[in-house]
């Protein structure tokens, strides 16, 4: 390499940083911005009634031209979907970069986002990460009739708090408390498929299984396996949200508030 | 510990700049860096090799707590191999451009998630040891008759392996400066 070729490479690699300063990759110094419940306001005050669609993705991880390609496929037919939802694996290593990353190719597309967390977002310090930039790990919202129940099951990351089986009843409860007067159906989305025998008990998949089948649940919705795919156990539809790497992602649209009444089709990039 | 490591190395720099005669460090040079992913503040100690063409730097950096939002300080370890293929000379004055690979290792089993007794071992790629390129220019002035050899400046951008990989597995969605970031720093020679 000539001098001068030394010179503009080193003094382009240094424009190339764009002065932009980071003290360690494991630094977690994200504003709170509460993603989450912002866009769930944006959601609750378009208010159209049924029919309503939502795009449907998950594992994102470090796949971010998969990721753009699935965003821009979203973004070229914005009007057909009512939001987003993200089902978990944001990242893969829980940096904060990553996070950046993902949001910066999110923030293109002017559509409402509801993410859950991922068990790779629940590492190094990606747990403090989520929760400033989306928000809590548990939460629900209502969408027209249809409720959306979020819960955190990453058993071996939160090793502190295995999954809360109590909270997601008391939810399912106060949600058909008002489903009895007004109609409606559920959703439940925990990232880990409900039958993952590493992390959960006999009796926590049989609890789970049990809770789906007492309340209108619709559908359980799962990430981190990474091929979509259902299953039908006694007559309940348990549906893993494939990874954007597949060039693909999911259209879920609710026809009425009917918990049987729902349509999937796969949508390819 | 850590602290007292720090300290140690404050002072005896002190020594050594205080009376040439005294030198107790096993360096030609230091250098104290802002950012660069070792750290909001590192100290390092180097030495120059193969003719001025081969830098060999050892730092300790650290990132107080109330930086990150977990309330943790982050003490990194590093080091830095960096090839000089040319030295500018202009009067007192060097110039020299460099390139190097190196690696960094963060002293918290946060940061290496299979540690976990709950996690299958490898389960997870994240760990708490990374590789690191980085480009960089130093200037530094020399000096004759001082106790120190020479006193420079320098600037460099780092990038670690996983956000590189990532620019250059998805060149389409990530910008090249997306993954690089921007370090200084004041070097001392002996």
């Amino acid at each position: 390499m000539k001098r001068r070729n030394f010179i503009q490479f080193g003094v382009t690699s240094l424009a190339l940083s764009g002065c932009r300063t980071e003290y360690s990759p494991y630094l977690a110094n994200v504003e709170k911005q509460n993603r989450n419940n912002k866009d769930i306001a944006l959601i609750q005050n378009q208010s159209s009634g049924y029919p309503f669609s939502i795009a449907l993705l998950s594992d994102t991880h470090r796949f971010y031209n998969d990721l753009k390609g699935v965003l821009d496929k979203i973004n070229s037919d914005k009007n057909a979907y009512k939001f987003v939802i993200h089902g978990g694996d944001i990242t893969d290593a829980g940096l904060q970069t990553e996070f950046d990353f993902y949001t910066g190719l999110r923030d293109k597309i002017n559509l409402p986002f509801v993410h859950a967390i991922g068990n790779h977002d629940a590492i190094t310090n990606g747990i403090f990460v989520f929760k400033n930039t989306f928000g809590h790990y548990d939460f629900t919202f209502q969408v027209e009739q249809t409720h959306f129940i979020f819960f955190n099951n990453n058993t071996w990351e939160f090793g502190e708090n295995p999954i809360d089986l109590d909270w997601l009843e008391s939810q399912l409860i106060a949600a058909n408390n008002i489903i009895a007067t007004q109609g409606g159906n559920i959703v439940v989305l925990g990232h880990i498929h409900h039958d993952s025998d590493e992390r959960f008990s006999p009796e926590e998949i049989e609890r789970y299984r049990s809770l789906m089948k007492t309340y209108p649940v619709s559908l359980s919705l799962n990430g981190h396996n990474h091929d979509h795919s259902i299953q039908n156990i006694d007559s309940m539809d348990y549906m893993t949200i494939g990874s954007v790497s597949n060039n693909n992602f999911m259209k879920l649209t609710f026809n009425s508030s009917t918990p049987s009444d729902y349509t999937l089709e796969q949508i390819n990039v | 510990m850590f602290k007292k490591i720090l300290l140690s190395i404050l002072l005896l720099s002190a020594l050594h700049a205080s009376d040439e005669k005294i030198n107790p460090l096993p360096f030609d040079y230091m250098n104290v860096q802002y950012a660069g992913e070792i750290g909001f503040l590192s100290i390092g100690g180097g030495n120059t090799f193969f003719d001025d063409h081969y830098d060999l730097e050892l730092y300790i950096g650290a990132t107080p707590r109330f930086f990150d939002i977990s309330q943790i300080a982050i003490y990194t370890f590093a080091v830095k191999n960096n090839y000089i293929p040319y030295t500018f000379r202009y009067k007192s004055y060097d110039l020299r451009p460099y390139m190097g690979l190196g690696l960094l290792f963060a002293k918290n089993q946060r940061y290496d998630p299979n540690w976990q007794d709950n996690i299958d071992r490898a389960y997870y790629f994240q760990n708490n040891y990374h590789a690191t390129a980085n480009f960089g220019l130093n200037m530094n002035r020399n000096f004759k008759e001082s106790s120190i050899e020479s006193l420079g400046v320098y600037v460099e951008t780092t990038t670690i392996d996983v956000y590189f990989l990532d620019y250059f597995n998805n060149p389409d969605a990530l910008n090249i400066d997306d993954v690089f970031s921007i370090a200084f720093g004041v070097r001392i020679g002996f």
